[in-house]
């Protein structure tokens, strides 16, 4: 990041803030100690496998469900014991959780309706509502009802819902998991714009990796409750924090090895030994199926499988040596065929300690 | 009873205070439990205690007594029989409603509930007018001999009328789930159309055909209104179990009257309980 | 549901089957209901008109009306609660809880009026401090209303529980991230979602109510123009040989009945299109 964006960032400051909040369900942990920071502004994805509590953060962010342990800090307020209707907090949920039994008009202005003080007159709620159905574009819908709608459209009507009450922060959990993969490429772009024009902070909770990384400035990978890394997706994918965020996160193969002198040598020899700058000891070693070069050979020791055309590249499928790896071919080389004999080498490689 | 507050609701650390985000959980179980208590549970508690009153020896004496025996006997293998034969009346009429389109179909489908929302002396009544010697369906039987009214016959008819709805919405749901799907898998893979009946939908249908029978039992075992118009009530013969609580009470005989009923709702769970069992049997995969 | 010809009956099992289920109903539920309507009219209309005119039988719906108005009201807030706290929350004993406030659809009605004669009957637990203080409750109104109470406890709490476990609890949660408190939460989202449902159940509720025969026949005490219902005295007008006037009050009854079930019929299919699962 460069030095004018931090600056505008420390500018204007810092929108959550949580420490050490940890939630236990039963004798589980569903949260063992997060903390997280996120920017004024900023698009922050929590992405996990499922089962790493990173719904259960975001509940806790809008106030659904309480820590057992942390603090909360929502735009320099401490919100640890406010109750959800007075954080002021937009909430998106998974299956969006309209009010079936109203119209599109009255979910949105659901939020100024039950307003206690300074609420606004029927004519102003009116005025902001179709404001917001214009922003998601959904003018039309006004008088519908949840279920005269699609999937799509729904989902614009609860971020619509949510945009209504001016929140500070808006949480959006799985907000494209029940629509089909058209819609929800093309509505995640849009969500992005829409974030920007409006310039809220956002934390989107999903377990589709080419999600977070196509939407968040900033993605905080979660596992078994902890937080693994949380950085830009770049980072991510290109220094992974250790042996999960490296295998979670895009293609890769998957070795034993173990680390001697600066070299790495593979289990059983799969691979020639490469250098490495890794610590000495047991290793697990990620490569990208395009570090892991394919050259055939008569004499090599694996075969292979299937040949994929894939974009400008090509593909491999190689076994051998116990395993099957995902691999290129080498480029300067003739297409090797299905069935041909190969060697392998790795020309780039992650290595972390394993602690098995 | 054992009912415990969650979790989440018991005092706990202080760094935050433990809140549902849905308000109304303390106010809503407590006006539940006083609900239930009050009018349920007080009561009954009343059932279980009073018995014993008389003493171990009192309660066998209450309960073997012939008449109470020939009452029980009736209520019980009436009650029985009435359920069994429900079974296959429900899953005919079941069938009919959610396989077949007709005309009257609607009609059919508020016939079933009848019974269920009919006061029980308007049945009692009309079962009564109907089972008669001079009666509509009365005088023809007569004809051919048998008689219904003022017999142990007219406590049976009367408990197959009560149970009817039940027998009939339970399997109904599950039928129109099970769709027809597995029958036609079954097809292709060569069943005949019984062989599709009776090992796949059958099975399938298990469970709520029990569900069903146990809880047209214990509709029928506890029947009062419909049953004592038609029965007669000749001690020995047609006389039921409730009618004979009734009369202890009617006696001011307290102890013995709760004695019959205590025997009754124990038996009746004992049924209930058998039931519950032959359905985790009957469950896939328990079947060792 | 479409069915293709793989799970199709044959014609002449379909003929059979339906033939034989629209006999047995009508034989079983049809014919008895047509046969109190024809009793009832046996002797005209004059005969029915002074069996509802006779003091005792005015007495009798009114006490019938007075009871329900009590009765329905209680199990409808009980039910309510009943099922909000069972449906959106999740405690131990919940499944306990539930079997318990169905317990009373397993209990014969004898045994359920006869509790409250245990309790508050002249030789009940509380017999003779109720005597001491002149307070009468078994062989009047409070009896009759504890036993149509206790029979009806499970309708409307039945009704509601499935529907609301169903619809689960994000809408309400949605409000209070809107800011709603819980009593606007319930009033704006809960109870529109569920008002069929609950309409259905509360009639169902009344229906049994009113139609209460074995519980309320062990409280009552039968004392006439005083503790008799309707269906009491129907009984009564029945074993006094007053066939006429019985099948009249409870051809009563039974219109009462087609129209609870009328209504909830057209409830359900409303509560259906509305996307209520009833």
């Amino acid at each position: 990041m460069n030095d004018s964006l931090e600056h505008e960032a420390r500018l204007r400051g810092t929108a959550v803030e949580i420490a050490g909040v940890a939630r236990r369900f039963g004798s589980a942990a569903a949260l063992d100690g997060v903390s997280l920071s996120v920017r004024s502004g900023e698009f922050v994805a929590l992405l996990g496998p499922s089962g790493s509590g990173k719904t259960t953060l975001l509940r806790i962010l809008g106030g659904l469900d309480h820590a057992d342990a942390g603090s909360v800090m929502i735009g320099g307020r401490d919100v640890v014991g406010v109750p959800a209707r007075d954080r002021g907090i937009g909430f998106v949920f998974q299956n969006y959780a309209l009010f079936r039994h109203m119209d599109v008009f009255a979910n949105v202005a659901f939020g100024l309706r039950v307003r206690k003080r300074g609420r606004p007159s029927a004519a102003e709620i009116a005025a902001r509502v179709r404001k917001l159905l214009a922003l998601v574009q959904i003018p039309e819908l006004e008088r519908r009802y949840p279920d005269q709608i699609s999937g799509g459209q729904r989902q614009r009507v609860a971020l619509a819902r949510a945009l209504a009450i001016e929140p500070s922060l808006l949480l959006l959990d799985e907000p494209f998991g029940a629509l089909d993969a058209q819609v929800r490429k093309e509505l995640r772009l849009w969500l992005r714009g829409l974030q920007e024009e409006v310039g809220i902070t956002t934390i989107l909770v999903t377990h589709d990796q080419d999600e977070a990384m196509e939407v968040a400035d900033r993605v905080a990978v979660m596992r078994a409750g902890r937080i693994a890394q949380f950085d830009t997706p770049e980072v991510l994918l290109d220094r992974p924090a250790d042996a999960f965020v490296a295998g979670f996160l895009g293609e890769s193969n998957r070795l034993g090895c173990e680390v001697r002198g600066g070299m790495a040598h593979f289990a059983e020899g799969v691979l020639p030994p490469l250098a490495v700058q890794a610590p000495e000891g047991p290793g697990l070693a990620f490569i990208r199926p395009h570090e892991l070069v394919a050259q055939a050979r008569a004499d090599g020791r694996f075969s292979v499988r299937a040949v994929r055309p894939a974009g400008p590249g090509t593909r491999l499928v190689v076994s051998g040596a116990g395993g099957s790896f995902d691999a290129v071919p080498a480029p300067d080389a003739p297409l090797p065929r299905r069935g041909d004999a190969c060697a392998l080498e790795a020309v780039g490689v992650r290595i972390f300690p394993d602690r098995d | 009873m054992s009912l415990a507050l969650p979790a989440s609701r018991r005092p706990g650390h202080s760094v935050a205070r433990r809140r549902d985000a849905l308000p109304g959980f303390g106010l809503s179980l407590g006006v539940t439990l006083a609900w239930l208590s009050l009018v349920v549970l007080v009561p009954l508690s009343a059932l279980a205690l009073r018995p014993w009153e008389l003493g171990v020896a009192g309660v066998l004496g209450v309960l073997s007594d012939p008449r109470v025996l020939a009452a029980l006997r009736l209520s019980f293998g009436t009650a029985l029989m009435a359920a069994l034969l429900n079974l296959p009346l429900g899953l005919l009429v079941a069938w009919v409603l959610v396989r077949w389109r007709f005309p009257g179909r609607r009609l059919l489908d508020a016939m079933v509930d009848l019974p269920f929302a009919l006061p029980t002396a308007v049945a009692g009544l009309a079962l009564t007018a109907l089972f008669a010697p001079n009666g509509w369906l009365g005088a023809p039987l007569k004809a051919i001999g048998v008689t219904v009214a003022y017999t142990p016959l007219g406590v049976f008819v009367a408990m197959m009328f009560v149970g009817v709805p039940f027998a009939v919405r339970t399997v109904e749901p599950v039928l129109r789930d099970l769709g027809t799907e597995a029958e036609e898998a079954a097809a292709t893979l060569g069943a005949s159309r019984a062989q599709a009946l009776l090992r796949v939908v059958l099975p399938a249908l298990a469970p709520a055909l029990l569900t069903g029978f146990g809880l047209a039992f214990a509709r029928a075992v506890g029947e009062y209104g419909s049953v004592i118009f038609i029965a007669g009530n000749r001690p020995m013969v047609s006389e039921i179990a409730p009618l004979v609580i009734v009369q202890r009470l009617e006696g001011f005989d307290y102890a013995g009257a709760a004695a019959i009923g205590l025997a009754m709702l124990g038996m009746s769970f004992l049924v209930l309980l058998l039931t519950g069992l032959v359905q985790a049997w009957l469950r896939p995969g328990r079947r060792a | 549901m479409t069915i293709g010809p793989a799970a199709r009956d044959p014609a002449v099992a379909r003929w059979a089957a339906g033939t034989l289920a629209v006999l047995l109903l009508t034989m079983f539920v049809a014919l008895p209901l047509a046969a109190v309507f024809t009793e009832a009219l046996r002797r005209g209309w004059g005969t029915v008109m002074e069996a509802y005119a006779d003091p005792d039988a005015k007495a009798a719906i009114w006490l019938t009306l007075l009871v329900a108005a009590i009765a329905v009201p209680v199990n409808t807030l009980g039910g309510i609660a009943a099922a909000w706290c069972v449906a959106k929350y999740e405690f131990r004993g919940k499944r306990l809880l539930v079997a318990l406030i169905e317990l009373p659809f397993s209990v014969s009605p004898v045994i359920s009026g006869m509790v409250f004669v245990l309790v508050f009957g002249a030789q009940g637990w509380l017999g003779p401090w109720l005597q001491a203080h002149d307070v009468q409750i078994v062989f009047a109104l409070p009896g009759l209303v504890l036993a149509t109470v206790f029979v009806t406890f499970p309708f409307v709490a039945r009704t509601l529980i499935p529907l609301m476990q169903e619809q689960g609890r994000a809408e309400e949660e949605a409000a209070a991230t809107l800011g709603a408190s819980g009593w606007q939460s319930f009033r704006l989202v809960t109870l529109p979602n569920v008002k069929w449902a609950l309409l259905s159940g509360v009639l169902l509720c009344n229906a049994r109510a009113m139609g209460e025969f074995g519980a309320v026949s062990v409280v009552s005490g039968h004392i006439r123009g005083e503790t008799n219902t309707m269906p009491l005295h129907v009984e009564i007008l029945y074993n006094e040989y007053q066939f006429a006037a019985a099948f009249a009050v409870a051809a009563l009854l039974a219109l009462l009945a087609l129209v609870t079930l009328c209504a909830k019929t057209v409830l359900e299919r409303i509560s259906g299109r509305r996307g209520e699962i009833a």
